[in-house]
């Protein structure tokens, strides 16, 4: 049904897209794949009419396309959810669904607002979202968000829907529901393009699957025929060894003892134990109190009630810099909101927890920040032209380790990292999981707040599993799996 | 968006860059040539003099907006509170009180109402446009309630002498103040815990705050200062006037926050040098003085400063791209 062939596009630069194809059946779901600049995203960009490729042939029902704008994409039946959100905060559900084409009246002067809401309502029952129409989509979270733009995509009827990562900010019940309205679209002859890291839903989900490496096309296959292995060695171009860690021996001494520990709806009577020296993964649904959780240990947040334990010592933060101090240090899952600073330089952003130890009196030494900087770039391999190139222009995978640089910079003797892989490629990933063995090694306490189950299967010592604002329940790494971590996951607490 | 056109646009991006960049450079030196040839007063020693001592006040109201701005914040209190300084500074040397004290208190009440401007903007979570145009009514009121309107004679020639006349090494003291004051703004940005964790709390608050820079003690911080330096600059313009009087510098404030935009900066913080801010200082204190040897109406001069603003302002949105 739609059909790309040989296409090339160059950025200055970089030569993104390499004589690259891609074809698409109507009704079926394609999962497109591939590390971070592999040149999916740039594919997809030049389908939805973002981009115009140098060279090669968009086919759609067999006549030949060319996309000058996103207007003429959409009009051809072609929408894309990508993964920068653009629902309007300040709109509601209703107004956020039919922008664009609200239903008017008087020549389009007038917004017919009962018409409006009627219409959005109906599409809401439809798809069986349930949301009020009259929200503010401000007041939604993320994954509800991101659940309104697929429906105001699936509500155009697309001949063909490009999905980029729908799932990294969905939780399990918008999972769901996301499944079936691509069911839905799929039934009516719908061709779905699904861009995803996640391999499990790919198996799960996806008719075939399309692996792209550094801009050239490298199979196209029934995922049926594929396995992990395969589809790894195509996106990498080798071997990437995805083998459990072993257990290490594990230190008995206790670095952070969290006894019911209670903050609003978030955190409702949390136990944790980390030791030094191990890997502490920390799995749940969203919603369920993670963050939150790790924020109270990190002073960003103060807790209502509850204990917490540093190396035996009664351990209250009082802020961000006090827990930094006292050896704790949490690095953000909103890498580009709160991990790093992006208009600023990659030294200006390591050494930034740090001045206060690289100063004399208050008074820094311009010479001796360069040397700090460039050496935590050289020790995490944050691959940049120097201490002053801008974070902004990084790449992700680059980005995340200039956050963790800044943190391990600062020599905690606990590290909490939330989602220390997300939107990172899998050879950074890879790199990422060293880093963490290795200071584990060293005898740091880290906890790993992860989404992907199989990271933390991977990574981890121990895992814990939170729900509902509690942990539900921990066991050793070696002992877990996937369904056991769900099970806990899914834990209803008893009435409290 | 074709290839041809992501050229273009990364082009226009570091033409607009370049040109921001060298903005206040190429404007003064541009501006400096045409009045020396416009003008047979303009290039003296004299002139000279009077050019710097007349813009001390100025330079060093400009370096506290630098400080703000990198902020992302801005205050438009400062040349009311100039006058009101001027006023008060005055007016405590005609009740009898010795120059030294006068000065000291004077500053002591800079800091103070920088300090208010600080706590209420970072406390109370209002936006520092807001505040600052309450504080600047309220200065410009008080000037001319304490005042009964009428301007305030100095007559401690000892202090007129020290702020306006004196020289020490052969230059002028304002110009040694000046460049006190800038040394001091430099060293503090760039080689303080302090000044280094402003330029992470101008550009995203959230992210500093999570590495544990003190978000608001930094922030009223900065207030403090930009309060000293209005304390400072209400003495040399009190000397320079000899009297306090309420409303002397109409355009104190728009003329510093041109200098700092003229410099280069983003309004939206996380980007801003003392430096540069010193180069637009510059261009506007050589354009009000050599307008005034042209004797182009003072009103005019407005428009000019008015225009060179806007194109600042153009370039530097060209320059950091589209968000």
């Amino acid at each position: 049904m739609l059909e790309l062939t040989d296409i090339t596009k160059t950025f200055p630069g970089v030569r993104a897209l390499d004589s690259a194809r891609f074809e698409l059946r109507g009704g079926e779901v394609h999962a497109f794949m591939g590390e971070n600049g592999a040149g999916k995203s740039t594919m997809m960009k030049i389908v939805a009419g973002l981009f115009a490729a140098d060279s090669g042939t968009i086919h759609l029902d067999g006549q030949q396309m060319r996309f000058a704008n996103p207007s003429e994409a959409k009009a051809a039946g072609i929408h894309t959810v990508f993964q920068e959100l653009t629902v309007l905060d300040n709109l509601d559900v209703a107004q956020n669904l039919l922008i664009g084409r609200e239903p008017v009246r008087l020549g389009g002067a007038w917004l017919d607002k009962p018409a409006l809401y009627a219409q959005a309502e109906s599409i809401l029952r439809d798809l069986g979202i349930p949301l009020d129409a009259r929200r503010l989509a401000g007041s939604l979270s993320t994954g509800q968000r991101q659940i309104v733009e697929i429906a105001r995509a699936v509500a155009q009827n697309p001949r063909v829907l490009i999905l980029d990562e729908p799932t990294s900010s969905l939780g399990r019940n918008e999972e769901e529901l996301l499944f079936s309205l691509v069911a839905r679209l799929k039934a009516a002859g719908t061709g779905i393009v699904y861009i995803t890291h996640r391999m499990s839903e790919v198996f799960a989900f996806a008719d075939r699957i399309t692996v792209l490496r550094d801009g050239r096309h490298i199979l196209t296959d029934e995922s049926a025929n594929l396995d992990r292995p395969t589809l790894i060695r195509a996106m990498v171009g080798r071997e990437v060894s995805e083998a459990r860690h072993e257990g290490a021996a594990r230190s008995a001494e206790i670095a952070l003892e969290v006894t019911d520990l209670r903050r609003g709806q978030d955190v409702r009577g949390a136990d944790l134990t980390l030791r030094r020296g191990e890997v502490l993964g920390l799995a749940g649904l969203m919603g369920a109190g993670r963050t939150e959780l790790a924020r109270l240990m990190a002073g960003i947040d103060r807790p209502d009630a509850g204990r917490m334990m540093l190396f035996g010592q009664s351990y209250a933060p009082a802020s961000v810099r006090a827990a930094m101090l006292a050896g704790v240090a949490y690095v953000s899952e909103d890498r580009k909101g709160l991990g790093v600073v992006l208009p600023l330089s990659v030294g200006q952003n390591i050494a930034l927890p740090s001045l206060s130890r690289l100063s004399r009196r208050g008074w820094l030494s311009p010479t001796r920040l360069r040397a700090f900087a460039t050496e935590w770039m050289g020790r995490l391999g944050v691959k940049a032209r120097g201490p002053d190139t801008v974070v902004g222009t990084l790449s992700g995978g680059n980005q995340q380790k200039v956050a963790l640089a800044k943190w391990l910079a600062t020599a905690p003797r606990v590290i909490l990292l939330d989602e220390p892989t997300r939107g990172v490629d899998i050879g950074a990933k890879a790199e990422i999981y060293a880093l963490i063995r290795a200071l584990a090694a060293d005898g740091t306490a880290v906890l790993v707040i992860s989404s992907e189950l199989p990271e933390l299967l991977q990574l981890c010592d121990r895992i814990a599993v939170m729900a509902r604002g509690r942990i539900a329940g921990d066991l050793p790494a070696a002992e877990a799996t996937e369904e056991t971590l769900l099970e806990l996951a899914f834990h209803e607490p008893e009435a409290a | 968006m074709t290839t041809v056109a992501a050229l273009r646009m990364a082009r226009t991006r570091r033409a607009a860059a370049l040109l921001r960049d060298l903005l206040p450079y190429a404007a003064l030196v541009l501006v400096v040539g045409y009045f020396a040839f416009a003008s047979e007063f303009f290039l003296n020693t004299r002139n000279f003099e009077r050019l710097v001592t007349d813009s001390a006040t100025l330079m060093l109201v400009a370096f506290g907006m630098t400080m703000v701005i990198l902020l992302g914040e801005i205050d438009l209190s400062v040349g009311a509170v100039v006058a009101l300084l001027s006023v008060i500074l005055a007016q405590l040397m005609a009740a009898g009180v010795g120059w030294p004290l006068a000065v000291l208190l004077v500053l002591l009440a800079g800091m103070g109402i920088g300090g208010l401007n600080g706590v209420i903007t970072v406390l109370g979570d209002i936006p520092s446009f807001i505040t600052t145009l309450g504080m600047m009514a309220i200065a410009t009121g008080l000037a001319f309630v304490v005042t009964g309107s009428v301007s305030v004679a100095i007559m401690q020639d000892r202090f007129l002498d020290l702020f306006y006349d004196d020289r020490l090494l052969g230059l002028p003291v304002p110009l040694w103040i000046v460049l006190g004051a800038f040394g001091a703004c430099g060293l503090y940005l760039n080689r303080t815990v302090a000044g280094h964790e402003l330029f992470a709390l101008g550009a995203n608050q959230k992210a500093a705050a999570l590495s544990g820079v003190p978000v608001k003690r930094r922030k009223i911080t900065v207030f403090v200062i930009m309060g000293a330096l209005v304390a400072i600059a209400a003495c040399l313009s009190a000397a320079r006037l000899g009297s306090g009087a309420p409303g002397s510098v109409p355009a104190l404030t728009l003329d510093a926050i041109a200098a700092v935009i003229i410099g280069g900066a983003n309004l939206f913080g996380g980007r801003a040098f003392v430096s540069r801010t010193l180069m637009g200082a510059a261009l506007i204190a050589v354009l009000n003085n050599g307008m005034v040897l042209l004797n182009v109406n003072i009103d005019a001069q407005y428009i000019i400063k008015g225009l060179i603003i806007l194109l600042a302002v153009v370039l530097e949105r060209l320059a950091a791209g589209a968000r």
